[in-house]
C-alpha cells in the first residue's frame, strides 16, 4: 500500500516537473493578486490588511490550482486504472493531493514570506504566517479535491468548483488569518493554529474518502 | 415493520401516501403559522429594550432553525439514497435544497430588515447572519451542481457526496463564524436575540417553529410527489395520474 | 356612511400600529408569507408540469400505435 502511495506520488512530480509552466501559473497569479490589492486600495490604506490579502491571494490560487488535479487524468483514462486498481482508492488519492499540494502550494508557502514583507507585515508575524499556510493549505487541497472530482468533466466545472469549494473553505480562511493577524498585533496565535491544525486532521481523515466517493460517480 | 419500510421506499405507494398526508400537514401549518403571527404579533407583549421590533423574532429565527434542520433532512436522504440506493430518497434530497435556499433567504432578509432599526444598517456582520450567507451559497452550490449534470441517476449520486460533505462542514463553519465575530464585535452592538425572554414572548416562538415544520413537510411532499412523477415517467403505475385524457 | 369607513381605517391602523417599527415588522411578516405562498405554488406547478407531460407521452405513444 505505501509502495503504490509513493509510485503514485513519484509519477505525480514527476509529470508536474516535465510540465512546470502549469505548475507555474498558480504561483503568478498568487503574486499578480497580493499586487492588485495595494494598488487598488492605496498604500496609505494597506496597514492591516497584509495577512487578510495574502490568504485570499492563497485561497484563490489553490482554487486555480485545482482545475487541474484530475483534467488530464480523466481525459486520458489513466483515473479509471487508478480506480480499478487493487489498491483502496482514498489511499491513492492522499498520494495525489499530496504530490499537487508539493507542486501547487509550497513554492507559494515559499513565496508568501516575501510578499508579506511587501504589503507591511510586522516581521514577528513572519513564522506563524509559515506555519498557518503550512497547516491551512493543505486542507484547502484536500476540500478541493472532493469538489475537483465532482466536477471533472462537467459543463462550466471550473465555475462551478469555485461556488462549491469556496464556501467550505471559510473556516481555514478565518482560522489561517486570524492567527497571522493576532501574531502581527502581538497576540499569541496558538488557539487558532490548534483550530487550523484540527482541520487538516479532519479533511485529511474524511477528505480522501469523501474524493473516491465523487470521483466513482464521475466515472460512471 | 420491514415491510413498511419497504412499501414507503417504492414510488407508486409514497406517491399516494404523500397525496394524502400533504394536505393534513398544509392546515396543521396553516392554523400554526397564522396563530402563533397573530400571537407575536398582538399578544406577546413589546420588548422592554426593541420595542415592537423583536416581533421580527417570530419569522426570523424560525426560518434560520429550518434552514439549517432542512440541510440536515437534505443530507440524511442523500445518505440513505447513497447507501442502500433507494431512488425515493434521492428524489426527497432533490426536493429539500430549494425549500431549504429559501427558509435562509427568509432567515437573511428578516435578518437584514430586523438589523437596520436595531443596527442603524442593512447589514452587518454577525455571526447568524453571516452563517446564513455561507449556508445559502452551500444550497446554490447543490443545486448548481444537479443543474449541470443531465443524467439524473448521477445528479443524484454526485449531490449526494456533495451534501454529505457539507453536513459535515455546517458545524464546523457555523462555530468558526461564530469564534470569528467574538473577536470582531464592539460592545454596543445589540445581537438579534431578545435578551430576556419571557414565556409569552417564548410560546408563539414554538409554535411559530413547530408551524414552519409541518409546512415544510406538507411541501416537501408535494414537491416529491411532482419529482417522482417526473422520474418515473416510463413507469406503469403513473398512467392513471397524466394530466390530459 | 363615509364617518364610519374612517373611523374603521383609524381602528385598524391603531391595531396594527408597531410604534416607530411597523414598515419593519409588516415588510418582515409580509415577505416571510410571499415566501411560504410562493414555495407551495411552485410545488403544484411543477406537480402539474409533470402531470401535463406524463400525458403528452401517453397521447404520443398511442399515437404510433
Amino acid at each position: 500500500m505505501l509502495s503504490a502511495m509513493r509510485l503514485v506520488l513519484a509519477r505525480e512530480l514527476r509529470l508536474a516537473f516535465r510540465r512546470w509552466g502549469q505548475a507555474a501559473t498558480p504561483l503568478m497569479f498568487f503574486m499578480i493578486v497580493t499586487t492588485l490589492f495595494p494598488l487598488a486600495l492605496g498604500p496609505p490604506q494597506l496597514g492591516g490588511l497584509a495577512s487578510g490579502v495574502l490568504w485570499v491571494a492563497a485561497l484563490l490560487s489553490s482554487l486555480l490550482a485545482l482545475d487541474a488535479l484530475f483534467r488530464a487524468d480523466f481525459e486520458d483514462g489513466s483515473m479509471e486504472q487508478l480506480v480499478l486498481t487493487r489498491q483502496p482508492l482514498p489511499i491513492l488519492l492522499v498520494a495525489r493531493v499530496l504530490a499537487h499540494w508539493l507542486v501547487s502550494a509550497l513554492p507559494l508557502i515559499l513565496l508568501a514570506p516575501l510578499l508579506a514583507l511587501a504589503l507591511d507585515l510586522p516581521g514577528r508575524a513572519l513564522a506563524t504566517l509559515l506555519l498557518a499556510l503550512l497547516l491551512g493549505t493543505p486542507t484547502l487541497s484536500f476540500i478541493g479535491a472532493v469538489g475537483a472530482a465532482l466536477t471533472t468533466g462537467l459543463r462550466r466545472g471550473s465555475a462551478l468548483l469555485a461556488l462549491l469549494v469556496l464556501p467550505l473553505a471559510v473556516p481555514v480562511l478565518i482560522f489561517g488569518a486570524r492567527a497571522t493577524d493576532m501574531a502581527a498585533h502581538g497576540e499569541d496565535p496558538s488557539g487558532a493554529l490548534f483550530l487550523l491544525a484540527s482541520l487538516l486532521f479532519l479533511s485529511l481523515s474524511l477528505g480522501p474518502f469523501a474524493a473516491a466517493a465523487a470521483l466513482r460517480v464521475s466515472l460512471e | 415493520m420491514r415491510k413498511f419500510w419497504h412499501e414507503l421506499a417504492s414510488p407508486p405507494h409514497f406517491y399516494r401516501l404523500a397525496g394524502r398526508l400533504s394536505p393534513w400537514f398544509g392546515w396543521v401549518a396553516a392554523v400554526l403559522i397564522v396563530g402563533s403571527g397573530w400571537a407575536g404579533l398582538f399578544w406577546a407583549p413589546p420588548d422592554y429594550q426593541q420595542g415592537d421590533a423583536f416581533r421580527i423574532i417570530y419569522v426570523h429565527v424560525p426560518s434560520a432553525w429550518m434552514s439549517l434542520f432542512v440541510y440536515v433532512v437534505m443530507a440524511t436522504a442523500a445518505a440513505i439514497g447513497l447507501i442502500w440506493r433507494i431512488k425515493l430518497a434521492h428524489a426527497v434530497a432533490a426536493s429539500c435544497a430549494p425549500l431549504g435556499a429559501s427558509f435562509t433567504f427568509l432567515a437573511l432578509a428578516t435578518g437584514s430588515i430586523w438589523g437596520k432599526p436595531m443596527w442603524g444598517t442593512w447589514w452587518e456582520w454577525d455571526a447568524r447572519l453571516t452563517s446564513e450567507l455561507i449556508l445559502l451559497f452551500l444550497y446554490a452550490g447543490y443545486m448548481a451542481l444537479r443543474g449541470s449534470i443531465d443524467d439524473t441517476a448521477r445528479a443524484d449520486r454526485a449531490s449526494a457526496v456533495l451534501a454529505l460533505v457539507g453536513v459535515v462542514n455546517v458545524p464546523i463553519i457555523h462555530y468558526s463564524v461564530i469564534w470569528w465575530s467574538s473577536l470582531h464585535q464592539g460592545p454596543t452592538v445589540t445581537k438579534l436575540d431578545a435578551p430576556s425572554i419571557a414565556v409569552s414572548m417564548l410560546v408563539p416562538l414554538l409554535t411559530m417553529s413547530f408551524g414552519f415544520m409541518c409546512y415544510f413537510a406538507a411541501v416537501l411532499l408535494a414537491r416529491v410527489r411532482g419529482e417522482v412523477l417526473e422520474r418515473e415517467r416510463n413507469a406503469r403505475w403513473v398512467r392513471q395520474y397524466s394530466g390530459l385524457s | 356612511m363615509g364617518a364610519t369607513i374612517f373611523w374603521f381605517i383609524m381602528m385598524l391602523g391603531d391595531i396594527l400600529s408597531m410604534g416607530d417599527y411597523t414598515a419593519y415588522v409588516w415588510s418582515a411578516y409580509g415577505l416571510t408569507l410571499l415566501v411560504l405562498v410562493g414555495n407551495i405554488l411552485l410545488a403544484r406547478r411543477r406537480h402539474s408540469a409533470a402531470r401535463l407531460d406524463l400525458g403528452r407521452r401517453l397521447q404520443a405513444r398511442e399515437g404510433e400505435r
